[in-house]
């Protein structure tokens, strides 16, 4: 009672699918290799409309879960050909089949593809498979690197041109197809004909003419094509099985999947000797035993940087093993899809030459998963020029591209901030030059794979830098202790270095002013400037330091008008470091003298070099230094420090003196 | 019964033999034939005979060879069946084993015959109990190579799925830096630890590896390739089954990246911080505070967050606003000093407005730099998107540089604008000029002059008043419609009376200008010109009568010279006469002005008038010669319309210029002239 009930609900589905889904199909009524695409979009068979059996596809409606009227394809194409069992690659781009022609009376392998359109004329499949014999039946795998195909059964065995033994071969490691392995007696149990590999690329089907019993031992299926289950996974090979419960009274075919679980196979019957089987369509939802292992449908579109479709080559990879699992390549709109292992994780590498190549992992989880890429073929690039130290900007750089091995390409000029292209495709070396500095050079690794179509790259130069000596040492050669002042005049940078034993080396950044100043405890200030621009400038400085006790120390540069006490404003220069001097000695207390020479009356040039003085001590006192520090004295012409005998001394006696204070 | 069991005993010999001799055959053509045939041979042998120790343990060999061929990785479906299939031969090899088996038949246990059949046995018993303990190790280990490797590329993808998420989120680094945040951090941390565990599965299944019999191994060498440039390095696959490992160091990258952000970003943003509020601090003190100090200047510290910010943003708006903190602190420190430190003292004279003038000029020259820095950070509002957090916090929000630029800009022209209008108020008061000075009147008490407050008996009128130091103040009195100068000590509001000067004849004094700590010269005009210079104790060095009647705009007296140069005015024309103090007159100029007199000054032995067009945005100086010759004759361009010019000479190279702003009655208009014509710079305060 059970089995007949299973058997009434099979018939009822197997009836209602007739008459639903496949009824624009069954129209024909006298259809041959039914084979539903990977994808489950597209239904091709061979019918006879016209009188003649010509291939047809059906477009299936997801919406109405209908299958549409079939329209005739490759019709341009194959004149002169006679065809069997075609069917659809992974992303319905090609098109396998059995053909056989006037010139080549038995049947081999070919393909036809669709390019801008259009199907191409029947290729012959290029492996090395073809014999004299038949090979019928072809049943590429969704990714193209195992096929099973039918060749005669041995001339002894009772046999026809429509079924005989199973063969495989795969695609090896070597990059070349095995040789065809007949498969072991316990595939090859009838004669067999129909192979279809489902998309996990390991579970296969096929209709084999044999004898079938139940589990209980009772023969169900006797003088009549049944369809098989079968698996080769590897090293393991699943012995076949019959899926019983579609066992009817008719001769069952052509097996194939519109998705994991609904069969869709031929049901008629098998007229012997005339090669085929005439059958109508049938749908069946299988056992999940005899279903094909999840698969997730991988598909996207390739693009370039204007959102136009790209025909690029995408590798699907197994990123444990690096294995290429499948490569595909995108149709003329930038379609590309594939089935791969569901749960599983792959990288996919998109790469077409002349382009970036771009790599993403993704995760199989869904059923579907959808993944773009945007391929470009050249990427903009800026360069942020750095000072190493400092981090400014450094302008006026040579920017040099050469290849790989440094043979150079091109020179680029480019504004700071400004963007360029640069082609994709080849390692690139990039040279950065710039007066003062060290040259340095950026890799590109644009012969690897480049996901980003900007950069942003920081480049730090390294300043040349010059030594300098200084040494340092009194009126007596006796080395002094002091700390340096090294202001850099061109970055307004000041730092300070301390000299132990009077001598310091200091490495100054080629091309730029210094200003190198000190004092020591009970000594004269100094200072120098040093302009490394200059290739001149000397290298080594001996300085010597005048002390300040006891002693005046002249001012150098410093003008008044005749008959004036008004500092001219040349004179500031020198009245700021005597400024910086006393700010960096603040326990200092000065007295500044101003003396005149002999000319003049002696009220007089007292009187004016009070005045003098007392405008020094103002500017020092407008310039941040306490009055309190302050004492000044104008000397008149009662100190002479030479005979006031010719114009020359009489200028050095006019001066203006700076003196530390020791109470 | 006998028979039947000596039959079987038979039947069992013989089946023994046929066994033997089978068995030996195979084994005999172990090197003849290949390996595939001979397991083959050994497969139906056993299948045959189910209980032969050796065929088992010759094909536990094979299936070990086998599996050692194999590649663990890629072949581990069948490699983890031909390991168990070595351990179930090796295991039906002991079950079945006849000791005296491996005596008889040394060869089958791949053993070379001794005479000493129990040390055989023994040895067999022992490579058969070795190679069942090995295959159970290698079964474990395999279990374990396996699981550390997917696990060494699960974490190695994982670590490059998040690197490759950080750099999806910036265009640079620097911007990544910018932007981070504890997310991002934490981020950063999963690429490390991802690529630590990667590495410390990888360090599992490289020693495991070595531990496996298989004949050809890999190197499992580990390669760290640095990741330099963001973006560009860290992306491409790697291969693991490769004898060299060549993994993006995502470690050291995760490690460097949050050194670098906690040493620089983290840090920087404290001393960001920290410098920015120790500025507001510093800069209140100093343009509005009273005390005489001085902030300590850290250059240093401030140009490395200069540097640090220029690194992530060259053109941030923050740079700009650190690069003008540094030129405001030098401006407000000489403010401070100039305010504060070294204030004016009582007495005005030409050479303190000069002074003066200088300071303000150098005052004036970094608060043009403080301005051209403040415009630079308003032009750059734009560049606020780094460093948002600063804004945000610290600066009320977006468009917070433009809004501290411009209250900054506020800041500092009203404090220098304070600075020069004090200037002016000074030198109004050296010439006795300014309004506000007094207009109060008193009651002359035999010596003293007291204020009162009673207004209908008011006889006499207090007309100016300048203190010249704490025990002098020079009062200008009208009593009975007669002017007088009066120097007085003043004690409380009140005045003691101490000398007084009082023109004869019907004089009036209408000019004053105090010209030295000790000397003021006074003079008027009615009917006649006359001038005095008199010192602070009311003596009366010089007074003449001038040949002309022309009023005095000006008066300089060389102390040094002991000369009184007197400027007269009148429409376009000006006398200068220079005359000692002996009495004795020097020179007379008169000189055609362009203008309306506006001012002169001495340079060298040069004499310079300057006076106004009447579109007063054109000033006119003409040099004459200590021969009084005009010498040269130039004019200034103004941006604006000048009322009530005052000239004050800095020094040999520059000229100061205060007036009174056409448009803004309060406004103040400041330039610097040089000698040779051009406006070096002008702004309206």
């Amino acid at each position: 009672m059970k089995k007949l009930s299973l058997s009434f609900f099979t018939l009822f589905f197997i009836l209602f699918t007739l008459q639903g889904q496949l009824e624009k199909i069954n129209k024909a009524l006298t259809i041959k290799y039914p084979k539903v695409s990977f994808d489950g979009s597209k239904m091709i068979f061979i019918a006879n409309i016209y009188g003649s059996y010509q291939p047809f596809v059906s477009d299936y409606d997801p919406d109405s879960a209908i299958w549409k009227t079939p329209y005739p394809i490759l019709k341009d194409v194959l004149e002169g050909f006679e065809i069997k069992d075609p069917q659809f690659n992974h992303d319905n781009t090609k098109i396998y089949f059995a053909g056989k022609t006037a010139e080549k009376p038995d049947f081999d392998i070919y393909f036809s593809e669709l390019k801008d359109g259009a199907w191409t004329v029947p290729d012959l499949l290029p492996i090395d498979i073809h014999s004299g014999q038949d090979e019928l039946g072809p049943a590429l795998s969704a990714n193209e690197k195992k096929m099973l195909f039918i060749r005669p059964l041995p001339p002894e065995e009772k046999s026809d041109e429509h079924c005989g033994q199973l063969y495989y071969t795969e695609f090896t490691e070597a990059g070349e197809w095995s040789e065809p392995e007949l498969l072991p007696p316990s595939y090859n149990t009838g004669c067999i004909c129909s192979p279809y590999y489902s998309k996990d690329n390991q579970t296969f089907y096929y209709a084999s003419f044999e004898e079938i019993s139940d589990s209980q031992g009772k023969r169900i299926a006797k003088n009549q094509f049944s369809i098989m289950w079968a698996r080769i996974d590897g090293w393991f090979r699943y012995k076949p099985k019959a899926i019983t419960s579609i066992i009817d009274k008719q001769d069952l075919a052509y097996p194939s999947f519109a998705n994991d679980s609904i069969l869709y196979f031929g049901a008629g019957v098998y007229s012997k000797g005339e090669n085929k089987i005439e059958s109508t369509v049938r749908s069946y939802t299988i056992e999940s035993e005899f279903r094909t292992s999840s698969m997730t449908l991988l598909s996207g579109y390739v693009k370039n940087e204007n959102q136009e479709p790209l025909s690029a080559s995408i590798q699907i990879i197994d990123p444990y093993t690096t294995k290429v699992y499948q490569k595909v390549t995108s149709n003329s709109e930038g379609y590309y899809q594939s089935f791969v292992p569901a749960n599983g994780q792959f990288s996919l590498l998109a790469s077409k030459s002349g382009f970036s190549a771009q790599s993403k992992l993704v995760e199989t989880e869904k059923t579907a998963l959808m993944n773009d890429f945007e391929l470009f073929p050249e990427v903009e690039v800026t360069f942020n020029v750095f000072d190493q130290e400092f981090y400014f900007p450094v302008d006026n750089i040579s920017i040099n591209l050469s290849d790989a091995d440094f043979n150079p390409l091109m020179e680029i000029e480019l504004e700071r901030g400004e963007r360029t292209n640069l082609k994709l495709g080849k390692e690139l070396n990039i040279i950065f030059q710039s007066e003062n500095y060290f040259p340095d050079t950026l890799n590109l690794p644009f012969g690897e794979e480049v996901i980003y179509d900007f950069f942003s790259f920081d480049i730090e130069l390294v300043r040349k830098l010059k030594d300098v000596d200084l040494a340092f040492t009194d009126s007596e050669g006796n080395n002094l202790a002091l700390e340096v002042t090294v202001f850099n005049v061109t970055r307004n940078e000041k730092t300070k270095r301390k000299v132990k034993d009077g001598k310091i080396n200091l490495s100054l950044r080629d091309g730029e002013v210094y200003e190198i100043s000190t004092s020591a405890e009970g000594y004269s200030y100094y200072s120098e400037q040093l302009d490394l621009s200059d290739k001149k400038t000397q290298v080594a400085i001996q300085a010597e330091l005048k002390s300040v006790k006891n002693t005046s120390l002249v001012l150098n540069n410093i003008i008044f008008a005749k008959n004036s006490y008004e500092l001219n404003a040349e004179s500031y220069d020198e009245l700021n470091k005597l400024v910086d001097y006393l700010a960096e000695n603040d326990q200092y207390r000065v007295e500044v003298s101003a003396h005149t020479d002999d000319a003049g009356g002696e009220t007089y040039n007292l009187k004016l070099s009070n005045l003098r003085a007392n405008s020094v001590l103002e500017y020092l006192q407008d310039h941040s230094v306490s009055k309190d520090r302050l004492v000044s004295k104008g000397y008149g012409e009662s100190q002479p420090i030479f005979p006031n005998d010719t114009d020359e001394n009489r200028a050095k006696n006019r001066r203006v003196a700076f003196k530390i204070l020791t109470d | 019964m006998k028979a039947i069991i000596t039959v079987f005993l038979l039947f069992g010999s013989v089946i023994g033999f046929t066994q033997i001799s089978e068995f030996k055959k195979i084994v005999s053509e172990k090197d003849q034939v290949d390996k595939e045939l001979y397991f083959k041979n050994l497969q139906e042998f056993k299948e045959e005979y189910v209980k032969f120790a050796a065929a088992y343990f010759q094909l536990g060999n094979i299936e070990l060879d086998i599996f050692s061929n194999l590649d663990p990785i890629t072949e581990r479906l069948e490699s983890r069946q031909r390991i168990i299939n070595v351990k179930v031969n090796y295991s039906l090899a002991k079950n079945f084993l006849d000791p005296k088996e491996i005596g008889r038949f040394p060869e089958w246990y791949d053993l070379e015959d001794i005479k000493d059949k129990d040390s055989l046995i023994s040895l067999g018993q022992d490579k058969l109990d070795l190679a069942y303990s090995n295959t159970e190790t290698y079964i474990k280990e395999y279990e374990k190579l396996i699981l550390n490797y997917d696990k060494a590329v699960a974490y190695y993808l994982d670590a490059r799925e998040r690197f490759i998420e950080i750099n999806n989120s910036a265009e640079s680094l620097r911007q990544l830096f910018l932007e981070a945040d504890e997310e991002l951090k934490d981020k950063v941390k999963e690429v490390g630890n991802s690529f630590d565990s990667c590495q410390f599965h990888l360090s599992i299944y490289k020693d495991t590896y070595q531990l496996m019999p298989y004949h050809e191994k890999r190197e499992v060498n580990v390669k760290l390739r640095e990741i330099d440039h963001f973006r560009m390095n860290g992306i491409t696959p790697v291969n693991f089954l490769a004898d060299d490992i060549s993994l993006w160091d995502y470690g050291s990258w995760s490690k460097r990246f949050l050194d670098l952000l906690k040493e620089e970003v983290d840090g920087l943003q404290e001393e960001i911080v920290s410098a920015y509020n120790q500025f507001s601090t510093s800069n209140e003190q100093m343009i509005f505070g009273d005390k005489c100090m001085q902030v300590a200047l850290d250059d240093l510290k401030i140009q490395r967050i200069i540097n640090l910010i220029s690194k992530y943003d060259n053109e941030s708006a923050l740079a700009d606003i650190f690069r003008y903190v540094i030129a405001k602190l030098e401006y407000g420190n000489q403010y401070i000093y100039e305010r504060s430190c070294n204030a004016y003292s009582s007495s005005i004279t030409d050479d303190l407005i000069s002074r003066k003038a200088r300071v303000y000029q150098s005052l004036f020259q970094k608060l043009l730099i403080a301005d051209s820095l403040n415009a630079s950070i308003r032009s750059s509002e734009e560049n606020e998107t780094t460093f948002m957090w600063f804004f945000d916090r610290m600066l009320e929000g977006p468009g917070g540089s433009s809004r501290f630029a411009e209250n900054q800009a506020i800041e500092n022209t009203n404090s220098f604008e304070q600075m020069i209008r004090e200037l002016n108020v000074n030198r109004k008061n050296q010439y006795f000029l300014s309004d506000s000075l007094s207009d109060e009147s008193y009651e002359n008490q035999e010596g003293l002059l007291v204020l009162s407050e009673d207004s209908i008996i008011e006889k006499t009128w207090l007309q100016k008043k300048l203190p010249i130091n704490d025990s002098l103040v020079l009062l200008l009195v009208e009593e009975n419609e007669k002017q007088k100068l009066v120097g007085a000590n003043p004690i409380e509001l009140d005045f003691e009376r101490l000398w007084e000067i009082a023109p004869t004849k019907n004089r009036e004094i209408n000019f004053f200008k105090n010209v030295g700590d000790s000397s003021f010269i006074v003079g008027g005009t009615k009917g006649e010109t006359w001038m005095g210079l008199y010192t602070t104790s009311g003596t009366e060095n010089l007074n003449l009568s001038l040949s002309k009647t022309d009023s005095i705009v000006d008066a300089r007296y060389n102390q040094l010279l002991g000369k009184v140069e007197v400027l007269q005015a009148k429409d376009s024309s000006c006398i200068i006469s220079t005359h000692l103090t002996t009495g004795k007159k020097l020179n007379e100029i008169a000189v055609k002005l362009s203008g309306a007199f506006a001012g002169s000054l001495n340079q060298g032995e040069s004499t310079f008038i300057y006076s106004l067009d009447k579109s007063r945005s054109i000033l006119h100086s003409q040099e004459i010669n200590s021969d009084g010759e005009i010498t040269n004759e130039i004019a200034y361009q103004f941006q604006n319309i000048l009322v009530d010019p005052f000239i004050i000479k800095n020094d040999n190279q520059l000229i100061t210029v205060i007036a009174k702003d056409k448009d803004d009655e309060e406004g103040l208009i400041y330039a610097l002239l040089n000698y040779d014509g051009e406006v070096r710079y002008e702004k309206a305060l």
